[in-house]
């Protein structure tokens, strides 16, 4: 087992290296910062000052190996624009995309276990219908256009919560709910769809058979095994979290990750571009080593040897 | 040579049998999807004809007039007209094409790229299965809309840069899955079997793996278009789409959201095209897998 930890980890770290040169690459084929700057002064000695800066005079080897040593140092590099270090600003802007997402991710999973559960055990009866509504609506639904009609709906035309910017708790409803909703969805699929399986497995039979209650059967026997892979699910949804992060935040003008990587993007402040992607990547990657190791102590029957 | 053409034969049944009974089959797909997903093709197709009028044709003296139902509303414009007075139904009407072509050609670019790396991926084994694996996972940590939105900026907005990144993180996605497939398809028997007599490996691929592997991609494909659609609104509502006036549902939203408060038709109407675009390609798409690939029930 610890092998496979160990193998788990290599390849997370091979990944992480994958997506620095990736970035890397990027950055440097899309056009050269400086003169995208300094274009429009069209002074010579402006740009070679610039190209200087950001270390674009060196060969390109040598600005790899600057950047990777940066990296490893945990030195994400400087705003072109205002020479802050994108490590602070990430820092500042990431407990706003942070908390939104536990927010959504709260609200995902307190809807969609028991109207997962109540659908599987209830099938075709209304609830289960209304979860599968629920749950084809929210895969359906573009985030950007719920949020905006959740805008209007509950503070434009209600006026019951504020319409963006993140001021109290309140504010957190309409942009958590756009992007719980989403996630919810899914999660109300799986877990419909695996306690389905469970309830037919053969231990809840026997359960039953033993005379144990109906209720005990659902919440001790089914859900608990019906919950491991919504555990791989989460891992997943993170993903989703960040996709929608980049659209929601822009949406409610959340002052988050992804409002700072759109307005950096217009900006052409690359580095900032750059550091988000990483960050993200690396969190993504870290959660899914997370997931894997989690579920192969939690599920005995994982092998962990190679194949 | 003679069992060579005798298997040619019965290959061609294979597939003429299938497409035989996935014609047939289609009359017991869920009515009110399929009536959609015909909807939106003929839109797609033959909108200009459909539409009443030019969507594209800006009119002043028109501009945010309510839809028909509301009061000051004109029958000539039933869904009510934007800033710019161009008619909502006739831009919702042209705007599937942009969502269609470009989902249907990422489909097909992205998806059999990943059909063939999941191919050779799932066959080979070892390093090359690794490395390829490696790159899929690369590919799916990166935050798609972020990674989009860089690059169509920096190369400009166009159809085919939108193409062209997002064909990648699709790729990625089929490639795992009928990696999946493949490993479990390549230890059957009648793999063995064409190993033993000496079939080489790209004629198993094609003769014995692709056609089992074939359920599994069609309804992956299915329901990659509406992820598609989503994702593509997403990145024209960011304003990175393909560029205006093509009217695109993403980008019709964007344009209403100054006008949440007096003109909420401009942003509604384009955002249920694409909810009932993306939902009913959804029900379709679950209905294929329950039909087609039952064993894949959480795809």
């Amino acid at each position: 087992m610890l092998s496979y930890i160990g193998l788990r980890i290599l390849q997370a770290l091979l990944g992480l290296w994958f997506i620095a040169t990736l970035v890397f690459i990027l950055s440097r084929s899309i056009g050269d910062p400086a003169e995208i700057f300094t274009a429009r002064h069209g002074h010579v000695h402006a740009r070679e000052m610039m190209e200087e800066r950001l270390g674009l005079d060196k060969p390109l080897y040598h600005q790899y190996g600057i950047y990777v040593g940066q990296l490893l140092r945990g030195d994400l590099g400087k705003s072109v624009r205002n020479g802050i270090p994108i490590t602070k600003i990430l820092m500042e802007r990431l407990p706003a995309t942070f908390t939104l997402g536990l927010f959504a991710l709260g609200f995902a999973i307190a809807f969609s276990i028991p109207l997962g559960v109540l659908g599987a055990v209830y099938r075709d009866s209304p609830i289960d219908w209304f979860a599968k509504v629920m749950a084809f609506l929210g895969q359906a639904m573009p985030p950007f256009w719920l949020g905006i009609m959740l805008i209007i709906l509950f503070a434009v035309v209600w006026d019951i919560v504020p319409p963006a910017g993140k001021t109290g708790w309140t504010s957190y409803i309409l942009p958590g709910f756009t992007l719980g909703w989403g996630v919810m969805a899914g999660m109300v699929r799986l877990v419909r769809s695996s306690m389905l399986d469970v309830l037919d497995s053969d231990y809840v039979t026997m359960a039953r058979a033993k005379g144990v209650g109906e209720i005990v059967v659902v919440s001790k026997h089914a859900l608990r095994n019906a919950l491991i892979p919504v555990i791989t699910y989460s891992g997943l949804v993170l993903g989703a979290f960040m996709n929608g992060s980049v659209v929601v935040e822009q949406v409610f003008a959340w002052p988050g990750i992804g409002t700072v990587a759109v307005q950096s993007v217009v900006s052409r402040d690359f580095p900032i571009v750059q550091g988000v992607v990483i960050v993200f990547g690396a969190f993504f990657i870290f959660i899914n080593l997370f997931v894997d190791i989690l579920y192969a102590v939690i599920d005995p029957r994982i092998k962990y040897t190679g194949q | 040579m003679a069992s060579a053409s005798s298997t040619q034969i019965v290959m061609t049944n294979v597939w003429k049998l299938r497409l035989i009974s996935m014609v047939s089959g289609l009359k017991r797909a869920p009515k009110i999807p399929t009536v959609i997903l015909g909807i939106l093709l003929a839109f797609g197709l033959f909108g200009q004809w459909l539409a009443p009028h030019d969507p594209i044709s800006i009119d002043l003296a028109k501009s945010f007039t309510p839809p028909v139902w509301h009061e000051g509303g004109s029958a000539s414009n039933i869904l009510g007209t934007d800033k710019l007075g161009r008619d909502i139904l006739s831009r919702v009407i042209i705007g599937s094409r942009v969502s269609l072509a470009l989902s249907l050609t990422i489909i097909a670019l992205g998806g059999g790229a990943g059909v063939i790396l999941g191919l050779i991926s799932g066959y080979s084994g070892r390093k090359v299965d690794s490395l390829i694996q490696r790159g899929v996972e690369v590919i799916l940590a990166m935050p798609t809309i972020l990674v989009a939105l860089v690059f169509v900026f920096t190369v400009g907005r166009s159809f085919e840069s939108v193409m062209f990144i997002l064909s990648p993180f699709l790729a990625a996605r089929f490639t795992r899955i009928v990696r999946g497939e493949t490993l479990s398809i390549r230890e059957r028997d009648f793999v063995a079997v064409a190993k033993v007599i000496g079939t080489p490996s790209w004629m198993i691929l094609l003769r014995h793996i692709l056609p089992n592997v074939f359920n599994t991609v069609i309804v992956l494909a299915t329901l990659e278009v509406g992820h598609l659609i989503l994702l593509e609104a997403s990145l024209s509502f960011l304003g990175v789409g393909v560029p205006p006036p093509h009217p695109a549902w993403g980008l019709m939203v964007a344009g209403g959201r100054e006008f949440i408060s007096s003109a909420y038709w401009i942003a509604l109407f384009p955002g249920l095209a694409i909810l009932f675009a993306v939902l009913s390609i959804n029900l379709f798409g679950d209905w294929l897998r329950d039909t087609l690939d039952p064993r894949r029930r959480q795809l």
